[in-house]
């Protein structure tokens, strides 16, 4: 049996002989100084992973709303007809698939109808960024054929009285809406939008200035 | 000096003594007990020490809370200049829009400018648009028919936000029927 004493090279241990214990004040200090880092670790990480959270929500709700907006301003482009419901909710786009070919029958190849696309606003309407938590907008490709796309998932809110899609005269739409982090807890983060998509198609009648100030 | 002292210090001259190929196990003894020495030896941190390292720690963390402030202010500037930029495309398209046929307004021959106002950053009632804004159209004649630049400043809280777009627009860039 071996005792502690009768390790070999126990005078190696010597130091730690010599240590005295902490005194009452040296740990209350040491502890206060402790506590006061951690806590200011603690406060620092938060306002951080609040802050970092809020950076990327902005992003993302600004990548979102200004691809929704270059995408519907490039469908309009293309588009031969335009059309919106009572509460502009939904655009409805017309296009010709063949260039060539008189669908209509009205002696021009290039304005025919022979498909249509939509872009609509599901949700609630209203300015209230609580409330838009579950809008969004749907994009559908070809009107009657299943497939849609979301082009903003979530957060989609109206503008103050404003409709979302509006048609000041053939031709012209002017898209207005807000998109809004759904997520809380990283503050308040927003975009608005107010675009114009102009149909390159459209009939002469509908070259009106002064749609926006 | 003791005899405890004697021996560590004995045992620590005949370690430094060895060879590197044939003792390294007595080497890394020697340097636990040059550790346990140092250890002893040190009473602790100074009341000055400890002010530094906290000094440093909360310079640190106020540089890093500035930078990720900083972050947030240059994301909340990119959304509003993305909200200033398709308002001021809004207006271009809008120009666009009108019927190309000079002298005919607003493609005269000399040059004409619209003023307008336009706001942005709705807040987050959902009441008000936070940051007002003015939309300046310039529309002047050229070789190839109009140029027209828009210009949108908006007065955001810290410094304005100005977004310029340019087209020109001619008998071939309508598109109407």
């Amino acid at each position: 049996m071996r005792f502690p004493g009768d390790y070999p090279g126990k005078a190696e241990w010597k130091p730690f002989a010599n240590r005295s214990a902490y005194t009452l004040l040296e740990v209350l200090v040491a502890s206060s100084a402790a506590a006061l880092v951690i806590g200011c670790a603690l406060v620092f990480m938060k306002f951080a992973r609040v802050s970092v959270s809020g950076i990327l929500s902005q992003a993302i709700v600004s990548n979102t709303s200004a691809h929704a907006i270059a995408h519907m301003r490039r469908r309009i482009q293309l588009a031969t007809s335009t059309t919106t419901d009572a509460a502009g909710n939904t655009l409805t786009l017309g296009f010709d698939d063949n260039y060539q070919t008189d669908s209509d029958g009205d002696g021009s190849t290039y304005n025919d109808r022979d498909h249509y696309e939509t872009f609509q606003f599901t949700g609630t309407n209203g300015t209230s960024a609580a409330a838009a938590s579950s809008n969004c907008l749907v994009y559908t490709p070809k009107v009657g054929t299943p497939g849609s796309s979301l082009l903003v998932r979530f957060g989609v809110r109206n503008l103050p009285s404003y409709k979302i899609f509006t048609i000041p005269n053939p031709g012209t739409v002017v898209i207005r809406f807000g998109v809004v982090d759904i997520n809380a807890r990283d503050r308040f983060q927003s975009i608005d939008i107010q675009g114009t998509g102009v149909s390159l198609n459209r009939p002469v009648s509908s070259n009106v200035i002064s749609i926006l100030p | 000096m003791d005899s405890d002292s004697t021996a560590t210090s004995r045992n620590a001259t005949r370690l430094l003594g060895a060879r590197c190929s044939d003792d390294l196990p007595h080497q890394i003894e020697l340097a636990h007990l040059r550790s346990l020495e140092y250890l002893s030896a040190k009473k602790g941190y100074t009341l000055v020490e400890v002010i530094i390292v906290m000094g440093l720690l909360t310079l640190l963390m106020a540089t890093a809370a500035s930078s990720i402030a900083t972050g947030r202010n240059i994301s909340r500037r990119l959304s509003d200049f993305t909200a200033a930029t398709t308002v001021v495309q809004a207006k271009l398209q809008d120009i666009r829009a009108a019927t190309y046929n000079p002298p005919n307004s607003p493609f005269t021959s000399a040059v004409v400018v619209l003023t307008g106002t336009s706001s942005i950053a709705l807040d987050q009632a959902g009441a008000k648009f936070i940051v007002p804004g003015t939309i300046t159209s310039r529309i002047e004649p050229v070789t190839a028919g109009h140029l027209v630049t828009v210009t949108g400043t908006f007065q955001t809280r810290r410094q304005p936000i100005t977004v310029s777009l340019q087209t020109v627009v001619n008998k071939y860039s309508g598109g109407q029927q």
